[in-house]
């Protein structure tokens, strides 16, 4: 293609989409994000505590912990009186999963904490390893939700799929 | 817009895509949420966010749908990249590969326009941009499966084996799979993925033989995994290889009952394959069918009318 002055801002623009794409399907070895960055069906497996996956030759980096996805092995929810429809939902949810994302996980304590409820949860990672035990509204690692990018609530399966594991 | 003809095309099939994309049952479980225990994803999903939010930004993507299917304009574009953009940065009814790709592929149209006013001339650059982005997905799909899970010859481990286990099943075929077919399987999507534009592009003569190999492939690919609209929009990308005067000769297809009747037909055979499904997944595979009865055909016309030339 015969390229003048006039294609610069073209080859510009084109430039940047192509790194935004490229960067953006990297996420995964990156720490931020699995989902959405063509990994479907791909039987990539990362562990983001350990810095480890099952990619051939690329290293895996974890920059956040957005995401993570931890055991709940326990939960205790004090008190659960007068409590609205959404409020309920979450903590029922809370009970009936086996495995939440972190940063999912902060969403729904998000809203839960400021309305004086006690959530004493007992939390594993992937290796069965304790990660927390105790109240997690008193938590500061639980605090403050950053994730405006969306992310799965469960991990998904060998084959990419979500699906939900059962209760 | 002033676009060439098949980038015109192009938009209205990507809106019809589009409305594969939110077709499907997560939405309903979204708007009604008494069906969230039964279906696959996660119940309650519409519980971080309101209805009314669901329902605005819904509303936006399907009405962005059908106004690119209706009229490609600066301010449909606008209008969906925008919904898009809110759809997917909160939590979206399907978050999958595509869609990011699908939004890019319309952010990209959108800023071209905005720079370029003149855009009929440029649409061979737009175009040049849609075929990079495809090709960085696809490449970066490849790569992530460069991985010692996905190579192991196992259907529970591997896609590629996978989807092998599902054609013998659907064929029904009254052996297992050899395990050397899993290898191959594996081998060959990923060589696909990796590998089908560039080749495509740089074919001059087979060009055509070499599309008809690519939409073989993402028939077959439905046919096992049941994914319209991921293997619509890879299959639509089709018309972005070709040049602009051999898609006009393709369109020409579209007249009744010369090239219409026979595509009918064709597609009914193919819609034949698909008679397990039902509802929603039925129909919309029958639309993907009638397509792709419609791709096959054009391309193979012009791939023995070049045949002909060239004898």
């Amino acid at each position: 293609m015969k390229t003048s002055s006039f294609d610069l801002p073209w080859i510009f623009l084109t430039t940047i989409f192509g790194l935004f794409f490229l960067t953006h399907n990297m996420f995964p070895y990156l720490g931020y994000r699995y989902e959405g960055c063509q990994t479907m069906y791909s039987s990539l497996k990362i562990d983001y505590q350990r810095k480890i996956n099952n990619h051939f030759f690329i290293p895996q980096w974890a920059f956040t912990d957005w995401g993570f996805y931890l055991d709940i092995k326990g939960i205790q929810v004090q008190p659960q009186v007068s409590l609205d429809k959404k409020s309920l939902f979450f903590i029922d949810f809370l009970r009936e999963t086996k495995s939440i994302n972190l940063e999912t996980f902060r969403l729904i304590l998000d809203y839960l904490c400021p309305q004086q409820i006690r959530i004493k949860i007992y939390l594993t990672d992937f290796r069965e390893q304790p990660f927390f035990e105790g109240d997690a509204c008193k938590e500061s690692k639980f605090r403050n939700w950053h994730l405006l990018i969306p992310i799965q609530l469960f991990p998904a399966n060998e084959r990419g799929e979500l699906k939900r594991p059962s209760s | 817009m002033n676009y060439s003809s098949r980038l015109y095309d192009y938009n209205r099939l990507l809106g019809l895509g589009l409305l594969f994309h939110i077709s499907h049952l997560e939405t309903y479980q979204t708007f009604l949420p008494q069906y969230s225990s039964r279906f696959w994803l996660v119940p309650g999903w519409h519980n971080f966010f309101s209805h009314q939010f669901f329902f605005v930004v819904f509303s936006g993507v399907f009405m962005g749908a059908i106004g690119l299917i209706v009229k490609p304009s600066r301010f449909v574009l606008l209008w969906i990249c925008i919904f898009g953009l809110l759809d997917y940065f909160t939590f979206s009814f399907r978050v999958v590969n595509h869609y990011l790709v699908i939004l890019g592929i319309l952010w990209y149209q959108l800023l071209s326009n905005i720079i370029f006013r003149d855009s009929i001339r440029q649409s061979e650059k737009i175009i040049f941009g849609i075929r990079l982005i495809f090709f960085l997905s696809f490449f970066s799909a490849a790569v992530h499966k460069l991985n010692s899970s996905y190579w192991l010859p196992d259907p529970k481990e591997s896609f590629g084996a996978f989807v092998i286990e599902r054609a013998f099943e659907k064929l029904l075929l009254p052996i297992k799979p050899p395990t050397f077919l899993f290898s191959l399987s594996i081998f060959v999507s990923v060589a696909f993925e990796g590998l089908a534009i560039p080749i495509i592009l740089s074919l001059r003569l087979n060009r055509f033989l070499a599309i008809i190999g690519y939409l073989v492939f993402w028939f077959f690919v439905l046919l096992t995994i049941r994914g319209p609209d991921y293997t619509f929009f890879s299959m639509i990308l089709s018309i972005l290889l070709i040049d602009e005067s051999d898609w006009q000769a393709i369109r020409v297809l579209g007249r009744w009952p010369q090239g219409t009747l026979p595509i009918l037909i064709f597609a009914c055979l193919s819609v034949w394959l698909f008679l397990g499904d039902s509802g929603w997944r039925l129909s919309i595979h029958t639309v993907w069918a009638v397509l792709w009865s419609f791709l096959m055909a054009g391309f193979i016309r012009i791939y023995y009318r070049r045949v002909k030339c060239a004898s």
